[in-house]
């Protein structure tokens, strides 16, 4: 493939107006759902507003319901009760966003190891209903460094995200008004592109408190007097202002595929500007400035504007506002193009109202989500063109169907058009992927494994049951092992663990009914944690057959133990234990290989050991590994080995376990804390330990059954190392299910 | 028959009249109102702006917004003045304004 500059979308979420998750959005877009409320007179008198104010004629009764803006999972961001009431929910629901966003491009694991910046937006201060009553709640003390500020302040609205997710690129907060969180999808995009960051997120968050209040649309001509959003239509009479955070996570496109990503849709290029003096006033929309922008990134995209099939609009609904926008995009498309009403224009705001300096990503996910599902979406409330727009005369033709997107072009090219008060300008050019590519990232010679493990997470017991239900009723539920890879990669290892072995043909029901079982069982009482360093002990009891080896070198999990395995054989030592004429020698040689690539393969998965001690024949292994030269113990085990066979005859496996005890005398050090992992379950066993095999005969399943039980423990896994590259493919799957707790500043505690 | 330089000297006198008509039914000071005057000079709210256009469309009957404002900026009264009086004249379409060549240009550098 060719270096291009293309970004993928590769992950997004986000809460708008009664859409609390992409697919519920994405439902709504294709029904053509307009999810604006009206309020009655209690409901305006319980938000503060006196009869006299609503009762004008100019005052509205309308808003976007938004949910769940008053609750908050402040356990599980470690954000004590008395800060979860202070911080501005507009924060805290870009943290649980953000989280989400990752979860679904699979990278919560990969952003924390990689260059991944943070631009982010939020909606204003000054009309912060909650900052004012925290004003009144804290005496006034608003100043540089108080908790007011830090919680509220817009200035640590990227950088808390940054921290609570432990992110380590540039984390920056963005505003330019309406057009902000486009200027932060452009500026990931720019860091992207210049190799500053490897991971882009760009996040906004914007919602009005208290939500359900109205508005008088007396005060600005903007405004909607009706309270609805006719974007186009010749009764558009202003726009509303709504609530809603969203995010999407934005990769390279080439390290997308070479990662195996679910790509939503490509970012082609985006432009910004601005407006400059040459317009009516500072809060005028200026065609110009919006036409510079759009011929400037189709030009960056590298394609002609009759390539361009559909335009997602800024579309505000006001009267001056929408024919400007149409003379802007008009004016940059007759540079390459005379053609009439081939581009289908739309806007989202009619849905959802304008969600200020998140309407930007709601376009943004809009058009993902379309490019995704190749589906055109109506634009409502659309009675006939407002005349002023001269479509007829124009390139643009509204979309006002929920149909297939089939442009006579095969690519689907689509435009982004944005704008802020102030006159910054944003154009995005996107596309579909191209065909050629699609099919490229599941070339790889991975069989899927017969047995896996699947550990799902949670900050608290009730919430992984939430989970575990989740994920059990998704709608179109993955095969097994592909979910137990999506899961495994891309979802946090929080410390209320659920790991169940998983067999390939299992279906997603009788995971459930495990995992749920698992979770009623009672606990034991204090387990060990493998979150430190354990030690292991190598104590084997027989030695390896041809097919025990082979369950391990034909599973593409345990190429490290392949690899090592080998090397091992091939060293010196064992090359010359292989020559010794004892009996055994070569049985013992290959034992030996087996054991060191077993713990090698385990510390490559990620499990920490403080060290390695030998029991019984085991203790040759340690030697191995220590590197004590052989000419200081071959002659022993050669005797050991004659004395094994003499005895073979009557007690065979005692005489086993009992090799090794005239090894070299080594030193042992067992830190008393520290949990333990026996190779065998020792027979005299007291402390508390875990072991890879519980029954002397090692099979494969053994390895899933020790996973699953450290995991459950603690134990850290690096998924990375142990899965083959790109083993399955990413997909979307339930986020997870933040605690809904209400942490409301005047509520009494 | 008019020239016009007397059509636009006439539009602009109407448009500082309707601007001193705004300012004065809001009770805002009426500062020298010249040609070279910004709109965002004065304390006029969109609101204000718009009942303007709205009343100088009324009385010539042309909505420059329409088109000019496209391929103009529109900061002084003499730039709106210069839009009604192209509007008027019914040159309105030129296909070769002055913003398409600049976008021309910034579609060549990019490329």
């Amino acid at each position: 493939m060719m270096a291009t500059d293309d970004i993928a979308i590769v992950g997004l979420a986000c809460r708008f107006p009664e859409a609390s998750s992409p697919t519920q959005f994405w439902q709504n877009l294709a029904q053509g759902r307009e999810s604006i409320a009206r309020l009655s007179d209690a409901q305006l008198r319980h938000a503060g507003v006196s009869d006299s104010e609503f009762e004008q004629p100019s005052y509205v009764k309308a808003y976007t319901p938004l949910a769940d803006v008053d609750k908050f999972d402040a356990r599980f961001f470690g954000v004590p009760t008395a800060e979860a009431k202070l911080m501005d929910p507009q924060q805290r629901t870009l943290l649980e966003i953000v989280y989400h966003a990752l979860e679904d491009a699979g990278a919560l694991q990969t952003a924390q190891q990689s260059e991944t910046g943070v631009y982010a937006t939020g909606g204003g201060i000054t009309r912060s209903y909650l900052y004012q009553e925290a004003t009144k709640h804290f005496n006034g003390n608003s100043d540089t460094g108080s908790l007011l500020q830090l919680l509220n302040d817009k200035d640590f609205l990227a950088t808390r995200v940054s921290y609570k997710l432990n992110l380590q690129g540039p984390s920056l907060s963005v505003q330019t008004a309406c057009s902000s969180s486009m200027v932060a999808v452009h500026l990931a995009r720019s860091a992207l592109l210049s190799g500053e960051i490897d991971i882009g997120i760009a996040a906004a968050s914007c919602i009005r408190l208290p939500q359900d209040r109205g508005y008088n649309a007396a005060e600005s001509m903007i405004y909607s007097p009706t309270g609805r959003c006719r974007t186009f239509s010749d009764d558009a009479d202003g726009t509303i202002f709504g609530s809603g955070s969203g995010a999407v996570v934005l990769k390279r496109y080439q390290d997308a595929l070479a990662d195996g990503d679910h790509i939503y849709a490509l970012l082609k290029s985006t432009a910004v500007n601005n407006d400059g003096a040459g317009k009516f006033g500072f809060t005028a929309s200026s065609v110009p400035g919006q036409a510079k922008a759009i011929v400037k990134a189709i030009a960056l995209a590298g394609i002609s504007a009759d390539q361009l099939s559909y335009i997602e609009c800024h579309g505000t609904a006001t009267k001056i506002g929408d024919p400007l926008e149409i003379r802007s995009l008009e004016k940059a498309f007759s540079l390459d193009t005379d053609k009439k009403q081939f581009c289908h224009i739309g806007s989202v705001k009619p849905n959802i109202g304008h969600l200020e300096q998140a309407a930007g990503l709601a376009s943004l996910i809009k058009l993902a989500l379309m490019i995704k599902h190749r589906r055109l979406v109506p634009t409502i409330n659309f009675r006939a063109p407002n005349p002023k727009l001269k479509l007829p005369q124009s390139p643009f033709k509204m979309a006002l169907d929920y149909e297939a997107w089939e442009p006579e072009q095969q690519r689907r090219y689509a435009g982004l058009n944005c704008l802020g008060v102030g006159g910054t300008n944003v154009f995005a050019v996107l596309s579909d992927l191209p065909t050629t590519d699609t099919t490229l990232s599941n070339d790889n010679s991975f069989v899927e494994p017969a047995q896996d493990v699947l550990c799902l997470s949670a900050k608290t017991k009730a919430q992984l049951v939430e989970y575990i239900e989740c994920i059990a009723n998704d709608e179109r539920p993955l095969p097994l092992c592909a979910l137990a890879y999506n899961i495994n990669t891309s979802r946090a290892h929080l410390p209320i663990r659920n790991t169940v072995v998983i067999n390939r043909d299992m279906s997603i029901a009788q995971w459930r009914e495990q995992a749920l079982t698992k979770i009623s069982a009672p606990s034991e009482q204090r387990r060990m944690t493998f979150d430190k360093p354990a030690h292991y002990i190598c104590n084997p009891t027989e030695f390896v057959n041809p097919s025990q080896l082979a369950a391990l070198t034909t599973d593409m999990r345990c190429q490290h133990f392949t690899d090592t395995h080998q090397r091992w054989l091939d060293s010196e030592a064992l090359t010359l234990i292989i020559a010794s004429t004892a009996p055994f020698a070569q049985h013992v040689a290959q034992l030996f290989a087996f054991e060191l690539a077993l713990y090698e393969q385990l510390k490559h998965w990620g499990m920490k050991m403080a060290s390695f001690l030998g029991e019984g024949i085991g203790q040759y292994v340690q030697l191995l590994l220590a590197g004590v030269p052989l000419q200081k113990w071959l002659n022993t085990l050669e005797k050991e080995l004659h004395t094994h066979q003499r005895h073979l005859s009557h007690t065979q496996t005692d005489c086993f376990s009992q090799m090794g005890e005239v090894a070299i005398e080594q030193e042992v050090h067992l830190a008393s804390e520290a949990p333990i992992i026996y190779r065998n379950r020792p027979s005299d066993n007291t402390t508390e330990s875990v072991c890879v095999c519980d029954s002397g005969r090692f099979t494969a399943t053994d390895l899933w059954s020790l996973l699953a039980t450290i995991v459950d423990q603690g134990a850290h896994i690096n998924w990375q190392n142990y899965y083959p590259f790109n083993a399955f493919e990413k997909h979307t799957l339930p986020n997870y299910p933040f605690e809904k707790k209400r942490y409301w500043l005047v509520d009494e505690d | 028959m008019l020239d016009a330089q007397q059509i636009k000297n006439a539009i602009l006198d109407s448009i500082i009249q309707e601007v001193a008509t705004v300012l004065s039914e809001k009770s805002l000071p009426i500062t020298d109102l010249q040609s070279a005057t910004a709109f965002s000079e004065l304390s006029l709210t969109s609101l204000d702006l718009a009942e303007l256009i709205s009343n100088l469309e009324a009385r010539y009957e042309v909505d420059p917004f329409e088109e000019l404002v496209a391929i103009t900026s529109v900061v002084t009264f003499d730039d709106l003045a210069a839009a009604y009086t192209l509007s008027l004249s019914g040159q309105s379409k030129q296909p070769h304004d002055a913003l398409s060549e600049e976008l021309k240009a910034i579609k060549n550098q990019t490329r």
